[in-house]
């Protein structure tokens, strides 16, 4: 489980890029997190990641606080970014490995768990290879392989789906459905509505640096006329916030 | 030419693309560049002074016998095999490596405009290097001649002339071997294969001079006098002989000639890489891809677990060696640095019958305490001259770029990484200075008689000296690392913190060789114990700066958002 209790981030002393923020993603289930540009979702992600430090509040993961207990913490974490090109150099089972010694994840079983993983991603082939010569598709596909070796309790995705193609897209959010339905918790930044609309459990929308809702988007629905999209929904609830 | 000059003028902006953030962040940005680069000044004065010195006793000396040229001559050919040599791995890299290739290749662009603002690019960035030995040797040599206004101006215009040809050289090499391996698999490999192959050449047709003349003809045109010698060193750049007339001799019809000369060079390259360029450049970026399935006995071998420190070096080690930029900017230097010096010895001794390496030796006598002590004494300078051309940890915070808030998310702490980071540097360095001097002190215990006991301290303060060189290095990026590239060209050449830290290095090891020389002569111990003594001291230095360094380290990391 993730809790943020009044985070704040303030840069340049002046300018708040998150303000007061308190919601928290519950275990067995996908949460949304949505916003338009510059709204606050990464900033507010690396805060959770411990990449930045909150100028104000607590974020305690799994019930740890990411300040006090910063290494212990990230272990529970999978992370993909929205950038997979890092690494580049690396042979994608090299990175692999590096990732697995990283998170402490035991030598035997390993190759098996790579191999049942690079499968499922249409992956087994360009193992061998570097991650400079895969396709960015291919760069997303390995970094969410890297993330989830150690099988993490919190899986933290940012932008995930950028760049897959139908059928890796449709295996991620098969992933990320199994890993919600074994109580275990998943938190993603999208800016594709559609995609939230099927995937997530609980959205959280922030604008502006404040979160304007946090819900299922059957509640969100409630307050709307029957037959307003998605789409006009957040437009109205990031314009009106 | 028009679109020549609208690339050169976009490429010299994106080439200093750090100057490209937004208006608060770029003015703070830009008052710490210009206070580095005001720091980064005055400490290269001294080395322009000793410069200006050099040109004015040249001058000085010369003059006496009327062979006042020969000073010009030697200045010149010396800028030349600088600029060849460092022209070598920055075209390649200019014009085959950087990101935008793939970029300017689709636009409606002819390749000698691509390669002529990139030419023109590195040609600017040469001339701060040449710029910085030449104008106060010129200053020096112009001062004690009292020239007048047509020298200086002469001398400005050569100085602009100068690194053309040099480079020139190296594009064409460059572009003839890139096209000539262009069909080799792993271009990576090639990439670097080519710069070492084109070193060795630049420092070996570099070293062919025509001063092999015999000695009654070499005196006869020494007292001949008026500037007789002059243009006998130019080896591979006969053309410098019109550049050296036209300066020292204020001569207008020779700075035509040597303009003339460089400019048809310029064609020609020119004319060599609107033919050959594309075909080198397309799909140097592409990587191999076997698409192989790794055997399942390969994958449990690579799965083999390890412990934290050892993958976080490992991932280091690969991507220093696999990426060319890193290889051929931060780690070849630090391996080939004897051959560099070999290369030359070997051309004298095949060119001078008469001269063999065993004289070589034979001029160190390594039995007796003086002997020893030189033999150590050389190793300690050799492993601290090892910051000069190891820039491993000196750039390992900055090569992260963009990606350094990976640092933050991995479960490692940062202190593991730090020390991972320090240690493949200052495992490249060991293997790199202090294992070719193991290697001359073994051959020494069993073929010069020198004392087995040496192996030791000889061990201990190449090891130290390392230490402390990297330590320096890593200090200086970690202050100011360069984190803001689109190329890695970036964060390893246009990276002034680098420079910063290299002279550092050079101050600090002439500082512990000056004292340890120093302690020595007034100590008056025996060898074995005062070797002892500097062991001590090097290894207390290295803790104390490892210490101070990790300290800083990860407060500062924790401050790089």
């Amino acid at each position: 489980m993730i809790q943020l209790e009044h985070v704040s981030k303030v840069y340049s002393g002046t300018h708040k890029a998150v303000d007061d923020c308190s919601f928290s993603v519950e275990d067995g289930k996908i949460t949304g997190f949505i916003g338009p540009n510059g709204a606050g979702k990464t900033t507010t992600i690396k805060m959770i990641m411990g990449i930045l430090e909150a100028t104000d509040g607590n974020i305690l993961l799994d019930g740890m606080d990411i300040r006090e207990n910063a290494i212990e913490a990230k272990r529970k974490i999978g992370f993909v970014s929205d950038n997979p090109d890092s690494f580049l150099r690396l042979k994608g089972l090299e990175y692999l490995n590096f990732m697995a010694d990283i998170y402490d994840v035991p030598g035997e079983g390993r190759a098996e768990k790579i191999r049942s993983m690079a499968e499922r991603f249409e992956m087994t082939e360009a193992l061998g290879d570097k991650i400079l010569s895969y396709s960015h598709g291919m760069r997303q596909k390995i970094m969410v392989m890297g993330a989830l070796l150690h099988e993490p309790s919190l899986w933290i995705l940012d932008e995930p789906l950028t760049g897959l193609d139908p059928r890796a897209a449709f295996e991620l959010k098969d992933m990320m459905r199994e890993h919600a339905a074994s109580g275990r918790t998943v938190l993603f930044s999208t800016h594709v509505l559609e995609v939230a609309e099927k995937l997530c459990d609980k959205v959280v929308i922030i604008n502006h640096g404040h979160i304007v809702y946090q819900g299922t988007l059957e509640r969100l629905r409630e307050g709307y006329p029957e037959g307003t999209s998605l789409e006009e929904i957040f437009l109205a609830v990031t314009e009106h916030a | 030419m028009h679109k020549y000059l609208l690339l050169t003028r976009k490429l010299f902006k994106s080439g200093l693309g750090g100057f490209a953030t937004s208006n608060k962040k770029k003015k703070r940005f830009q008052a710490g560049q210009a206070v580095l680069w005001v720091f980064l000044c005055i400490c290269l004065l001294p080395v322009m002074g000793m410069v200006y010195v050099l040109g004015r006793e040249s001058y000085n000396v010369m003059s006496v016998i009327g062979q006042e040229g020969i000073a010009l001559s030697m200045a010149f050919f010396a800028s030349s095999v600088l600029s060849l040599v460092l022209g070598f791995p920055m075209l390649i890299t200019v014009f085959y490596m950087t990101g935008d290739i793939e970029r300017l290749m689709y636009l409606p662009v002819r390749p000698w405009q691509i390669v002529g603002a990139k030419f023109t690019i590195s040609l600017i960035f040469t001339y701060l290097t040449s710029f910085y030995f030449l104008l106060p040797f010129m200053a020096g040599y112009g001062m004690a001649a009292g020239a007048g206004i047509g020298f200086w101006l002469l001398t400005v215009v050569s100085l602009f002339l100068l690194p053309v040809m040099p480079l020139v050289y190296c594009g064409i090499i460059s572009i003839i071997l890139m096209r000539v391996f262009k069909r080799a698999k792993n271009k990576d490999f090639l990439t670097v294969i080519s710069v070492i192959l084109s070193l060795c050449l630049a420092f070996g047709i570099s070293s062919v001079t025509n001063l092999n003349l015999e000695g009654g003809a070499l005196q006869e045109l020494l007292l001949k006098g008026g500037n007789s010698l002059m243009g006998l060193m130019n080896g591979i750049f006969p053309a410098l002989r019109f550049l050296e007339e036209a300066v020292a001799e204020e001569s207008i019809l020779s700075l035509f000639i040597f303009l003339a000369i460089t400019a048809a060079s310029v064609v020609v390259f020119f004319l060599i890489a609107e033919h050959l360029y594309f075909a080198g450049a397309m799909g140097m970026r592409e990587t191999k891809a076997g698409r192989k399935q790794i055997s399942a006995e390969e994958s449990r071998r690579l799965s083999r677990r390890k412990s934290v420190m050892s993958a976080y070096l490992r991932k280091e080690i690969r991507l220093l060696v696999r990426s060319p930029i890193y290889f051929m900017n931060c780690v070849m230097l630090i391996f080939i640095w004897p051959l560099l010096i070999l290369i030359p010895v070997g051309i004298q001794a095949f060119q001078n019958q008469d001269f063999s390496i065993g004289d070589l030796f034979r001029l160190i006598s390594m039995e007796g305490p003086e002997g020893e002590a030189l033999v150590l004494f050389l190793v300690l300078c050799v492993s601290l001259g090892s910051g000069l051309f190891n820039y491993i940890a000196g750039t390992s915070i900055s090569r992260e770029g963009k990606g350094i808030y990976l640092m933050k998310v991995i479960p490692v702490p940062i202190r593991v990484q730090l020390r991972a980071k320090l240690l493949s540097g200052v495992c490249f360095g060991v293997a790199g200075t202090t294992l070719y001097c193991m290697v001359f002190l073994v051959v020494s215990v069993f073929v010069f008689g020198l004392p087995a006991w040496t192996l030791l301290p000889a061990l201990i303060g190449s090891v130290c000296a390392n230490v402390i060189q990297c330590t320096i290095q890593f200090f200086v990026d970690l202050f100011h690392p360069k984190l803001t590239w689109e190329s890695e060209q970036q964060a390893v050449k246009q990276n002034i913190t680098l420079v910063l830290g290299m002279l550092l290095n050079m101050a600090v090891g002439a500082g512990i060789g000056v004292l340890v020389f120093w302690l020595n002569g007034i100590l008056a111990l025996s060898l074995p114990v005062y070797a002892g003594i500097v062991c001590m001291g090097l290894l207390a230095l290295a803790f104390v700066l490892y210490k101070l360094v990790m300290a800083y380290g990860v407060k500062r990391i924790g401050e790089l958002e």
